[in-house]
């Protein structure tokens, strides 16, 4: 997700690696580059559902670089920076898809003002891959 | 369970309810009054009628797109904007309700889709806070009180350009109704037209209109409907 015009943001997972088992750790870099030097930025783990209902949303952990003079953590940023981050999976939920509802897993980078700058899915399964759920499809 | 097979993916799904939501509203094409509902013409008529009023219309014809496109509108003009929701299966807790109708300041536009489904007791204490805030909007099937903004309707070429844009391109997996087919089967319901979408590209059997979970008095009762009465929408999970 990038904008010149508004500013970029990245997120780099260590090893390029995109699938977890769940209690795995998951480490990697935020890249910002703003107009402006942010507030705040948070890198967020978390997971959504998508479907045929409405969406459920759950940041399971947070990793916030500047913050609120107010609450005594502040720490001034630059328009260019980088956060690394490292975030412990919780046990569930697993990554799956049906055809009513899938569950995703990703890692977000928000800045404060800007907003969303950048995301990247990964997958959170013990068996290696998405869950899928319900009755294959017969062959065409 | 698991299975290793094909099939179509809820999230690949493009009448998913995320992708609905992400629409921006716009006036139904051929529709009455279609030539003059552009969100200038509505933000212009809203001030007009003192920043009192309500989007009216049945089921599905918009009314929360367009509560919400004006809500935002109405922040970047820095007013505070203080939303509350209230369904048949939704009452708000009470923390909440007090949240909104606490104090509103001069610069507080209260915005409330669901107009209808207030107690008399707590749409007096709405009115009451409204008096001393910027304004007042609300979505609701009758109108009651308020001056109209907008009675949202739907057209059959409204809900082809709503699918066409979900679609982007994307050739359909099975064979699906013609917009107008599914605009009549649905009695101009344009999210029960979206959700019928939704189950056929799924592959399921559509439970889109054709019947649903009722709450009457506190208990689900199971609602047969038809295209004059859609009824409530089905359970989902």
């Amino acid at each position: 997700m990038s904008d010149p015009v508004s500013g970029w943001g990245r997120l780099e997972i260590d090893g390029g690696r995109r699938v977890f088992a769940p209690g795995d750790e998951v480490t990697g870099t935020a890249t910002w580059h703003l107009p402006e030097a942010p507030e705040s930025v948070e890198v967020r783990l978390y997971w959504e559902t998508r479907g045929k209902g409405d969406q459920d949303v759950d940041v399971v952990a947070r990793q916030t670089a500047g913050g609120d003079m107010r609450e005594g953590s502040f720490r001034s940023l630059g328009s260019d920076g980088d956060l690394p981050f490292r975030f412990r999976l919780p046990e569930g939920p697993y990554s799956f898809s049906g055809k009513l509802i899938s569950l995703l897993w990703g890692v977000e980078l928000v800045a404060e003002p800007g907003g969303a700058l950048g995301q990247v899915e990964i997958v959170v399964s013990p068996l290696g891959a998405e869950i899928r759920i319900g009755k294959p499809e017969p062959p065409a | 369970m698991t299975d290793g097979g094909g099939g179509r993916r809820a999230r690949d799904n493009p009448f998913a309810a995320q992708r609905i939501d992400r629409l921006p509203w716009r006036p139904p094409a051929g529709g009455p009054g279609g030539d003059e509902c552009s969100l200038d013409d509505l933000l212009a008529r809203f001030a007009a009628l003192g920043h009192r009023a309500a989007l009216v219309g049945p089921k599905g014809r918009g009314k929360t797109t367009l509560l919400e496109t004006l809500g935002r509108r109405l922040e970047a003009q820095g007013l505070t904007v203080r939303r509350l929701v209230v369904t048949p299966h939704r009452r708000p807790p009470r923390a909440e309700l007090h949240r909104f109708l606490a104090a509103p300041g001069r610069r507080d536009l209260l915005l409330l889709d669901g107009y209808d489904h207030l107690t008399s007791w707590t749409r007096h204490h709405l009115h009451r806070a409204a008096s001393r805030a910027a304004g007042l909007l609300v979505a609701a099937h009758h109108p009651r009180r308020l001056p109209v903004l907008l009675h949202c309707t739907s057209t059959p070429a409204l809900l082809r350009e709503l699918i066409d844009e979900l679609l982007s391109g994307r050739e359909a997996p099975v064979p699906m109704p013609s917009a107008e087919e599914l605009y009549r089967r649905h009695a101009g319901n344009l999210r029960l037209a979206l959700r019928e979408l939704y189950d056929r590209w799924a592959g399921r059997p559509s439970t889109g209109g054709s019947s649903g979970i009722r709450v009457e008095d506190g208990r689900r009762v199971e609602v047969e409907a038809t295209t004059a009465n859609p009824g409530s929408l089905p359970a989902t999970r």
